[in-house]
């Protein structure tokens, strides 16, 4: 599949020039709506929004540096629904990794979906972007522009260097290129050209060599990733820190609430594991005197762990959400790297990928 | 319905074990005995079995209404509601007529009190008779009190009444108070049976009797048997590979096929059947504790579906295979053995071996177990030759079949239940896919036990190839078969018709089935058995000649008064024209003894001609040995090739010329042939297309796959699903009537009874909490889980074994393992 | 045998030096099929193995969960021990092969959570293997009494 390329001239308005291109898919009809980060009435965080007639399209802002929630989610509601029609939908790249898994596990389907991506800056907590965006109401374009802007991301992307979308049909691209004068845009599959075509793009003049930007930020970030992990791995091993970083854990189940992976309709650890029986807590009061309540809440994590490290697509969102500020995401995506090695599973890296624990079905004597 | 037949099963091996559950599983009681103390057989001694290394014994217990037996291993025993066993007992006198009769059996004590014992073995240590141990084939001793077989349960010992010298040394040492000595004691008892089935097995041969290779004088000459032993952490050298001289290390191993077999100066003018494979077997495993392994053969016969792939394994990891018997062998200064062999004339090599086994089969002379003459006596196929684990369960069912349909069906009681389980309903009606002889013995069969069966035929005609089949005779069978079919009021029969669309769960599924103007009924139905045939591989465009044709339509074409009359100075054979490698890398089966009969046929008509063969192996298992030994008698002459210098066909305008390389000779030759027979198979039909539409699995070349290629031969790998005859793997007409009837057996199990029990320990879907991730889905090996219409998955009860496979995987606790009662 | 025979039947005790040293808490899980013929075997051709040990019998390997483990570590266990058929042998098909992923993922997992991977053993012992079976155990047992405590019970006092 040949991969086009354009230009989209962003007049100091990339959010607003890239949204008008988009609005253009819904007036061409190429596709029945388009969901991407925007904001509604109400708030200035920016959310997944449904947009299905382009002049609403002014309140989109799809390079927008906050995610609320996880697009992941609802993108693969509107996939698991909508037959025979075509919706885009603007996702992150954790995002988009974060529907392909779900797609593995029958929670939606790709058919319907054409899936726009970028390479991505990273995403500002909930609380700071706001808190910078009442000074800056630019903010969102600014961002794109500024690194001292995006060192203010959230400490997962920081240390993320999965930033390049994987398996999207359209992958927007920012690093190394002058954005406030355009950005480029590439179609990886054909819907994706399909779609390219009708925004009305410029053809390049020049080529522009992305690499060094890009080798630049993954050297960053890599590095900054390995130190996290470095420093998670420390706490996960070592009982004093590990109680130490969750003992703040109220058992909100926040991050499970958060996790775009956690697709069971209800927590096992809402049922049967969290908060021990009051016998066994006072067993264990017995012993030392004390026994905090409710009890359990190690075992709710590492089951979450259990079910779902290996899937973990480092979004961080877990994190975002915890009301007592515990780094669950490091925590999980310090153990999803492990897992991950040894099962040789990259979550996220290819719909056709059997999930690990299915591999039983390949292998001898089966 | 009638009332449950009762049934006398003797021998205790895995042939009276299938035909017991047979009979037990279908609401009939059995009283199973073995002139052993426990039961098993020579299973007992054979931890891991050929075509796939494995054991997997188990995979025979019921998988419907699991509750009746008991769950766990087999070799410690087999325990089912409507099974008594009966150790140490075996059958003197039968009288009456079948359904009414008479049974004397005689039992003896084994002396030990089972409920006492518990296997500490103190007694072992003093008993002072010591006698070679039957298990271990003499490899090793045993005492005259011991232990039955190594891991049956309960873990009591017996005493040998004939070895036993009453000293009462053991009777002193045991702490239980469980040895009780004495006079012998016996009791007989008589059991008024509708059928007697013997499945005692055959007789081994023993090297000794004709002093063999320098069995009995060499310790290091030892049998296949007592090598199994050897290969086993539970044997005499705990799986150590051990020269029995002097317990050093065997590295250097020799197989010497066909000892006692295929031998004419022994009156054994027939093939045991399973040897060769058995050597392979042994052969494979010690390469894996590092021996260096050869085998001696005369030919490779591996005529199983899979067996010529486990063959081509077996050479590819590095066995070495020399086409020769070996004539003398002596001990050699140090240890080990000195083997002479010579395989090709002339040459004679020695070579140092450190074990030699001799691969025994069936004993010369083995005329069947006793009582095989007598009405209502029925004997299984394993009993009276030597078969491979596969053959001798599909023969058991058969004969199991055979048995029930002299007493008739009985539907369980309903009262009595010790569980009160849960019932599914399920259709008493059977769809047959194909009416060849496979599918027509199944159908008759279950018709025969009043099953209403509907049969599906894409021909205009029943019967399958029986326009192909060569043989006269067998194609008056498949007539009759046909004849009895149409006038049977169960049975109705859609020609021209094919199934199109299958839904539904074990016991009650829906199959649409359309005839050639697309119409057709829905047909509910409890199973289905696929009996879809197959046919003979057709030449290729290149080989059209009229001199030229498979040895089927050679074999026909021998009756024409034409042919009979020409002038035929030579007849080529060329057989596996290309299969047994590549593209069709299995053995048909047929078309050596076709051939082979055909030798007969132009003998008697052209006394002169030349009769060459060009093989790579003759495959002539059992007693059909005897037509390659006729066809030698004849003077048919047989070269041997390799795959990859097969003979070359030039086919010219008015004649054909084969050219080949004689290894005897050392040199090319060459015949002007006046026909040429090609031996190029049978293959199954529309594998593939079934496979897809009934969910099952298929091999490469189109052959259904069993469940197990040992223990459910006729299982496809989804219960209510049943798989017969050529569409699961290359068979003589017997096999395929067999088969059909092994099928029906098992179809029978699930629809005999209309409200068939639930196990008590299935899987169970809690809805709500069901996201229908489909984990589960994919991890349930036996099919048993469905999407239902309600958001949540399903499962079809009488297909789940409760592996707990789906609670494992479903995060949510959504699949549960219920356990009733227990 | 009853279906129902206890695992206290197979559990042999040490008795030498068995006060003076650390007693491991382990548990076994060990399948129906061949694993657990292959330790009634050890246990009545009377091959002695470590008291320690806690054996359960399950069905299949493949039917462990994973969260089954983490819990008993979670509770003071020293060694968790799986056994369970050869490849192959499975009287389910392919459920050991289902519980080599998910004990490889796991074993990961508590690594990840500073546990040695010896703590958590998976071996195929086959119904004639009471030898094996006796072996497998030992070793198990003398390697944990070797690590000593895991101390992995510290985690759940949240
Ligand atoms: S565990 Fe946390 S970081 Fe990982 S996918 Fe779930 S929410 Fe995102
Ligand atoms: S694994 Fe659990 S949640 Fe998924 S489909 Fe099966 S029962 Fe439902
Ligand atoms: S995976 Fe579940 S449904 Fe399938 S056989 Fe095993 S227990 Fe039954
Ligand atoms: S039954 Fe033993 S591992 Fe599955």
């Amino acid at each position: 599949m040949d991969k086009s390329f354009a230009f989209l001239k962003t007049n100091n308005q990339p959010n607003r020039i890239l949204s008008r291109a988009l609005g253009k898919l819904l007036d061409k009809g190429l596709v029945s709506a388009v969901m991407a980060p925007g904001i509604t009435n109400g708030s200035d965080l920016p959310m997944p929004v449904l947009f299905t007639r382009d002049e609403a399209m002014e309140s989109c802002i799809p390079l927008a540096p906050a995610a609320g929630v996880s697009a992941a989610v609802q993108a693969a509601r509107i996939g698991r629904k909508v037959k025979d029609k075509r919706v885009a939908v603007v996702l992150k790249p954790c995002e988009v990794r974060g529907v392909i898994e779900l797609a593995k596990l029958n929670q939606t389907s790709l058919e319907s979906l054409a899936i726009i991506s970028m390479e991505c800056p990273g995403r500002m907590e909930n609380d700071a972007y706001l808190a910078k965006l009442s000074a800056s109401p630019d903010l969102p374009d600014l961002y794109l522009n500024d690194s001292s802007l995006q060192d203010q991301a959230s400490s997962t992307c920081l240390s993320c260097d999965a930033f390049e979308p994987q398996g999207a049909d359209i992958t927007i691209h920012l690093f190394g290129l002058p954005v406030m004068e355009h950005i480029g845009i590439s179609g990886m599959t054909a819907i994706g050209n399909e779609l390219i075509e009708a925004m009305d793009l410029e053809k390049p003049g020049a080529a522009y060599d992305q690499r060094e930007a890009m080798a630049r930020l993954r050297e960053k970030r890599g590095r900054a990733k390995e130190e996290l992990f470095q420093k998670t791995g420390e706490i996960l091993k070592n009982p004093d820190q590990y109680l130490e970083v969750l003992g703040n854990c109220l058992g909100c189940f926040n991050c499970r609430t958060a996790c775009p992976l956690c697709y069971c309709r209800e927590c096992v650890c809402a049922r049967e594991s969290f908060d021990r029986d009051l016998d066994d807590v006072s067993n264990r009061a017995k012993k030392t005197g004390q026994a905090r309540m409710p009890a359990g809440l190690s075992m709710f994590h590492m089951t979450r762990m259990v079910h779902m490290s290996h899937a973990c697509v480092g979004c961080g969102q877990c994190s975002s959400y915890c009301p007592s500020k515990i780094p669950v995401a490091d925590l999980f995506r310090t153990m999803g790297q492990q897992v991950q090695n040894t099962l040789d599973y990259s979550p996220g890296r290819d719909p056709e990928e059997p999930i690990p624990y299915l591999r039983f079905k390949t292998e001898a004597g089966s | 319905m009638s009332k449950p037949g009762r049934f006398v099963v003797a021998g205790a091996g895995i042939s009276g074990v299938r035909a017991s559950l047979d009979l037990a599983e279908t609401g009939h009681e059995v009283v199973l005995l073995d002139t052993a103390p426990v039961s098993g057989g020579i299973l007992l001694a054979l931890d891991r079995q050929f075509p796939n290394d494995h054991c997997g014994m188990c995979r025979m217990l019921p998988m419907l209404d699991r509750d009746q037996s008991k769950y766990f291993c087999m070799r410690l025993g087999m325990f089912h509601k409507n099974v008594t066993f009966m150790p140490n007992t075996e059958i003197k006198e039968i009288g009456g007529g079948p359904g009414d009769l008479k049974v004397l059996l005689q039992s003896w004590s084994a002396k030990v009190d089972p409920d006492l014992c518990n296997g500490c073995g103190d007694c072992l240590e003093v008993c002072p008779v010591s006698l070679p141990d039957d298990l271990a084939d003499s490899l090793s001793l045993r005492k005259a009190i011991f232990k039955p077989g190594p891991n049956t349960s309960p873990s009591t010992l017996a005493i040998d009444p004939d070895s036993c010298i009453l000293c009462g040394k053991c009777k002193e040492v045991c702490q239980t108070g469980a040895i009780t000595l004495g006079p012998d004691y016996e009791q007989t008892l008589e059991e008024k049976v509708t059928a007697v089935i013997m499945a005692t097995g055959v007789e081994y041969f023993d090297p000794g009797d004709a002093s063999m290779y320098g069995y009995g004088k060499y310790a290091d000459v030892i049998t296949s048997l007592a090598f199994e032993r050897m290969l086993s952490s539970s044997g005499p050298t705990q799986g150590r590979i051990l020269r029995p001289s002097d317990g050093a290390p065997a590295e250097n191993i020799a197989w010497i096929q066909c000892v006692g077999s295929r031998n004419l100066r022994l009156g054994a003018d027939h093939c045991s059947g399973a040897c060769c494979m058995f050597a392979l077997k042994q052969a494979g495993l010690s390469m894996e504790k590092g021996s260096r392994p050869t085998i001696f053969y005369m030919d490779m016969r591996t005529f199983g579906r899979d067996w010529q792939k486990y063959l081509d394994r077996a050479s590819s990891s590095g066995l070495r295979l020399v086409r020769c018997r070996p004539h003398s062998l002596e001990a050699r200064n140090g240890g080990g053995l000195m083997l002479s062999y010579s395989p090709v004339p002339g040459e004679l090599i020695d070579e140092h071996f450190d074990l030699v086994v001799l691969s025994v089969g069936r004993a010369p002379g083995w005329k069947g177990p006793d009582f095989s003459d007598q009405d209502g006596v029925l004997v299984t196929g394993g009993s009276k030759r030597l078969l491979d684990i596969s053959r001798s369960l599909v023969s058991a069912s058969s004969v199991s079949f055979r048995a029930a349909m002299i007493s008739g069906s009985p539907v369980q009681a309903e009262q009595g239940d010790s569980i009160t389980s849960q019932r599914v309903k399920v259709k008493s009606k059977v769809l047959v896919v194909g009416g060849g002889p496979a599918g027509l013995s199944a159908s008759l069969a279950l018709a025969g036990q009043g099953i209403s069966v509907v049969i599906v035929e894409k021909n205009d005609f029943l019967g399958g190839n029986v326009s192909q089949i060569s043989d006269a005779e067998a194609r008056e069978r498949i007539r009759e078969l046909v004849r009895d079919a149409e006038k049977n009021q169960d049975i109705e029969i859609l020609l021209k018709s094919r199934p199109m669309e299958f839904s539904g769960t074990t016991g009650n599924f829906q199959t649409h089935v359309l005839d050639q103007q697309n119409k057709g009924p829905i047909i509910e139905h409890g199973a289905v058995i696929l009996a879809s045939g197959g046919s003979q591989s057709t030449l290729p465009a290149s080989l059209v000649h009229p001199k030229v044709m498979t040895v089927f339509d050679l074999h026909r074409r021998l009756d024409d008064p034409e042919i009979k009359e020409k002038d035929l100075n030579c007849l080529v054979f060329i057989q596996c024209f290309e299969t047994r490698t590549k593209e069709k890398n299995y053995c048909s089966r047929l078309c050596c003894p076709t051939a082979l009969r055909s030798v007969e046929k132009i003998r008697s008509t052209h006394p002169e001609s030349r009769i060459i063969f060009f093989y790579r192996d003759i495959m002539t298992p059992g007693d059909l040995e005897h037509l390659y030994t006729r066809a030698r008698e004849l003077g048919a002459i047989f070269i041997p090739y390799q795959t990859d210098i097969p003979p070359k066909l030039i086919l010219e305008k008015e004649q054909v010329v084969v050219e080949g390389f004689d290894p005897y000779l050392g040199e090319e030759v060459k015949f002007k042939a006046d026909l040429v027979g090609l031996g190029s198979g049978l293959g199954p039909g529309s594998g593939h297309e079934l496979a897809e539409l009934f969910g099952i699995r298929v091999d490469r070349e189109g052959f259904l796959i069993e469940a197990d290629p040992k223990w459910r031969p006729v299982d496809s790998g989804r219960e209510g699903i049943f798989i017969c005859g050529l569409a699961r793997n290359p068979v003589s007409l017997d096999e395929a009537v067999d088969e059909g009837r092994a099928a029906a057996q098992r179809a029978m199990r699930l629809v005999y009874n209309p409200q068939a029990r639930m196990s008590v320990s299935t899987a169970r879907i809690r809805p709500a909490l069901c996201s229908m991730c489909g984990l589960c889905w994919t991890v349930c090996p036996y099919f048993a889980r469905y999407p239902g219409s309600k958001g949540a998955m399903e499962v079809d009860p009488l297909a789940c074994q409760g592996c707990g496979a789906c609670v494992a995987i479903c995060p949510n606790h959504a699949s549960v393992l219920e356990v009733q009662g227990d | 045998m009853e279906q129902t025979t206890q695992q206290t039947d197979l559990v042999k005790t040490e008795q030498t030096d068995f006060d003076k040293e650390f007693h491991p808490n382990i548990v076994a899980l060990v399948c129906n099929w061949c694993t657990y013929t292959a330790a009634d075997l050890a246990g009545v051709t009377r091959l002695k193995y470590p008291a320690e040990i806690r054996m359960i019998r399950l069905m299949c390997t493949g039917m462990i969960d994973p969260r089954f483990i983490v819990e008993s570590f979670l509770r003071g266990a020293d060694g968790v021990f799986i056994g369970g058929c050869h490849p192959g042998d499975c009287h389910y098909i392919n459920g050991n092969l289902k519980a080599r992923l998910r004990i490889g993922g796991l074993k990961a997992l508590l690594q990840g959570m500073g546990i040695e991977p010896q703590r958590l053993a998976l071996h195929w012992i086959g119904a004639s293997e009471g030898t094996e079976f006796q072996k497998q155990v030992k070793d198990f047992v003398e390697g944990i009494r070797e690590l000593g405590p895991s101390g992995f019970g510290v985690y759940d006092s949240i």
